[in-house]
């Protein structure tokens, strides 16, 4: 076809080349010269061209194979000997115990288009499969369509079992469950995921991006074993006393970690429930007016004030007027009490005419240092607001004077009775493991002396006062217990109660903190009818405490060794009289 | 005709081109072995992964302190059993005579109990199980 298209024009061509050629003839040497320099000089441009190509291609060609190393995509990886093939981190305890964990899992599905015989299936998979129902998978099998699920998440027993029945049509999807091989115990604090394995709750919740994003599992400042024994005390307690539920807590004073918090009812994450009143985290959604436990910073107000000395003695004997409530004492003494007093009794009286004394713009400044006025920083998103009385009337201070119109969540409560006794400086609760050489955040809010002499009065309470059921033989306690009574409509439920307990061991050099509290408890015949704090929550905090004590190490302490009766008795000077003596 | 240099160039590069194949067929089995063995790489670690939850599940403190009390006759420590530290409990045993490892000869009379040295502990003669009782474990010293 080229041919046939170029045949006329090459007779054209040469038509008209033939007289050129001839009338050129003569200077054809110097033509031919310069053709041919012509093309030399096209030839080394070419020449050139391609050895710069060629140059080119070989020096890629060492950088790539000689030079580079690793560089190549090609390479095929080599799986991670660490990293875990889930896509969700664990949760682990600051033992490294697992909290919280993503299992492969196979989900059983079939295509009934593709099963022969639907019949013999079913008696196969049902008799691998505990509890599969044999009609219902029978209908399945035998249905239209093209892909119905037969059991999600099946253990790998289950896995291999079926399997090996090798039935056709029946298939295998690859899935991802969390685990939380301690049901229960920490639900509250570690929460769940849902369906999709995104965090609904707790941990799970807050650190949702950082779990998917890492492979490195999260240390929780929780220990299972103190989470443990204070589920099954506080249990034991509720179901002693009746109680609505109950809440507890292990804080370490110097660090602020939580090392238990436990809420009860609690529910399995696995299954979570919709009763609110399970899924509530007590210690940290929950705000109360936590009652005379709030007297431990009416007494370190005081005393921080300067105004008022251990020695100082207050009119108790007859009750005040404010509006129409008048403010009264459970243990009434009807005389005049010193500070160390008003404590060990929980005199209302007493601790309100002590925050008069000192006036509202301090309390309110150290209430404000000690954290409760804001939300608890600890790290999930379950944290209760604070019910602060706006505006801070006199008449506030004197109820928050003994533990009531403030309320706060028990976390916050912790932290602050932390401080008090710790030497004056507030850890922000974490439930986050601290690293053993991270520097603890921690800000002074009272003077060493005041946290003292905190000390010595909380032990006080524990030697003399409402809170002996707390004692713990070596371990020196000292606390404090409240009985609030709970708001109901407009007024207090007298009935209706909230006792507690936060203290501390040991008191002459405090390392661990415990809270108790119990929401509602009815009295029985053991407390002779009474429900109070010092009837409930101490000696529950002191079976804590008894059990706790050992397993965290703390050697035991004769109690009536000198150095430590001097670091947690009280001597009022003028006459040396002692008031805590044995 | 072929010259000789020609010859050695095609020589060449026929065995440069054996061993580019054999190098790629090489290459190709080891990325079959490396991807196995990244398969069963993962397997042990979900496998893993699955007997670390179930270790935690077996060590729920609920769980093991059921069992201690249906199996145990222990109870919680309690702060009268500890001490403050393990200088004070007086050694009773007394430091090992070369000459005599089996340890000193009861003397009649001994009026305060003390464990005695356990017989061919330290490079002594074995001593026969006595006659009747049953070996649950033995085992030797590798040297």
């Amino acid at each position: 076809m080229t041919a046939m298209h170029e045949q006329p024009g090459w007779t054209a061509t040469e038509r008209e080349a033939a007289p050129t050629q001839t009338a050129a003839r003569p200077r054809a040497g110097s033509r031919a010269a310069h053709a041919l320099e012509t093309a030399k000089s096209r030839l080394m441009v070419t020449m050139a061209i391609f050895s710069l190509a060629f140059g080119a291609v070989g020096i890629k060609l060492v950088d790539a194979t000689v030079m580079s190393q690793g560089g190549d995509t090609g390479l095929a990886q080599a799986a991670s000997a660490h990293a875990i093939p889930a896509s969700r981190a664990d949760i682990v305890d600051r033992n490294g115990v697992l909290l919280a964990s993503s299992l492969a899992t196979a989900s059983l599905h079939a295509d009934p288009k593709l099963i022969i015989n639907p019949v013999e299936a079913t008696q196969k998979l049902v008799s691998v499969l505990q509890g599969l129902d044999y009609n219902d998978t029978l209908s399945k099998l035998k249905s239209d369509k093209r892909f119905v699920w037969i059991r999600r998440n099946l253990n790998p027993r289950e896995h291999y079992e079926v399997n090996r029945l090798g039935i056709p049509g029946v298939y295998f999807q690859r899935e991802e469950r969390r685990v939380y091989p301690n049901a229960n115990l920490t639900a509250h604090v570690v929460g769940f995921t849902g369906v999709d394995n995104s965090g609904l709750m707790g941990i799970e919740q807050s650190f949702d991006k950082q779990l998917r994003a890492s492979s490195e599992p999260i240390q929780l400042s929780l220990d299972v074993r103190l989470q443990h024994i204070v589920k099954r005390e506080i249990q034991a307690a509720v179901d002693e006393f009746q109680a609505l539920g109950g809440a507890g807590m292990i804080m370490d004073v110097k660090t602020g970690e939580v090392l238990a918090m436990v809420s009860l009812p609690d529910f399995d994450p696995h299954a979570p429930t919709s009763d609110e009143n399970a899924r509530f985290n007590r210690n940290t959604l929950g705000v109360y007016e936590m009652g005379s436990t709030f007297k431990i910073f009416n007494s370190a107000l005081a005393l921080e004030s300067g105004k008022i000395h251990m020695g100082d003695s207050f009119d108790a004997t007859k009750s005040i007027r404010v509006g129409r409530f008048s403010i009264s004492d459970y243990h009434g003494k009807n005389r005049w009490l010193t500070v160390p007093e008003v404590f060990m009794y929980s005199s209302n009286i007493g601790s309100v005419r002590m925050a008069m004394e000192v006036g509202t713009p301090a309390q309110r400044a150290l209430m404000d240092k000690l954290g409760l006025l804001k939300r608890s920083p600890v790290e999930i998103p379950e944290v209760g607001a604070p019910m602060v009385p706006n505006p801070w009337r006199d008449a506030s201070t004197m109820t928050i004077a003994f533990g009531h119109g403030l309320s706060v969540s028990p976390v916050q409560m912790a932290s602050a009775a932390g401080a008090a006794m710790n030497g004056g400086i507030l850890h922000p609760a974490t439930l986050l493991k601290r690293a053993p050489d991270a520097e603890i955040p921690g800000v002074r809010v009272i003077s060493p002396q005041t946290s003292d002499q905190i000390r010595r009065l909380m032990r006080l309470v524990v030697t003399q006062g409402t809170a002996t059921g707390a004692a713990a033989p070596g371990y020196v306690v000292g606390g404090k217990t409240g009985t609030a009574e709970k708001t109901s409509g407009h007024g207090y439920a007298k009935k209706a109660l909230l006792s507690s307990f936060v203290g501390g061991f040991p008191i002459n050099d405090p390392r661990y903190l415990v809270l108790a509290m119990i929401d509602e408890p009815k009295g029985n015949k053991r407390t002779f009818g009474y429900a109070t704090g010092g009837w409930v929550a101490a000696p529950l905090a002191g079976r804590i405490i008894r059990q706790v004590g050992p397993l965290m190490g703390i050697n035991p302490i004769d109690e009536n060794l000198p150095e430590i009766r001097n670091a947690t008795e009280i001597h009022l000077n003028p006459r040396g009289s002692t008031l805590a003596s044995y | 005709m072929i010259s000789k240099s020609t010859v050695i160039w095609l020589g060449l590069a026929g065995l440069a081109s054996g061993a580019l194949f054999h190098t790629s067929y090489q290459v190709q089995g080891l990325g079959e072995d490396l991807a196995s063995l990244n398969r069963a790489i993962v397997q042990e670690q979900e496998a893993i992964q699955i007997l670390k939850a179930e270790w935690s599940y077996m060590n729920d403190p609920n769980r093991i302190e059921e069992m201690a009390r249906r199996h145990l006759v222990l109870g919680p420590t309690t702060s009268e059993q500890m001490i403050r530290s393990a200088a004070i409990i007086p050694q009773r045993l007394d430091p090992i005579d070369p000459n005599n490892p089996h340890g000193p000869a009861l003397v009649a009379g001994t009026t305060v109990p003390m464990p005695a040295r356990k017989p061919g502990g330290l490079g002594g003669v074995p001593v026969p199980p006595a006659a009747g009782s049953v070996v649950l474990a033995s085992y030797k010293v590798a040297r």
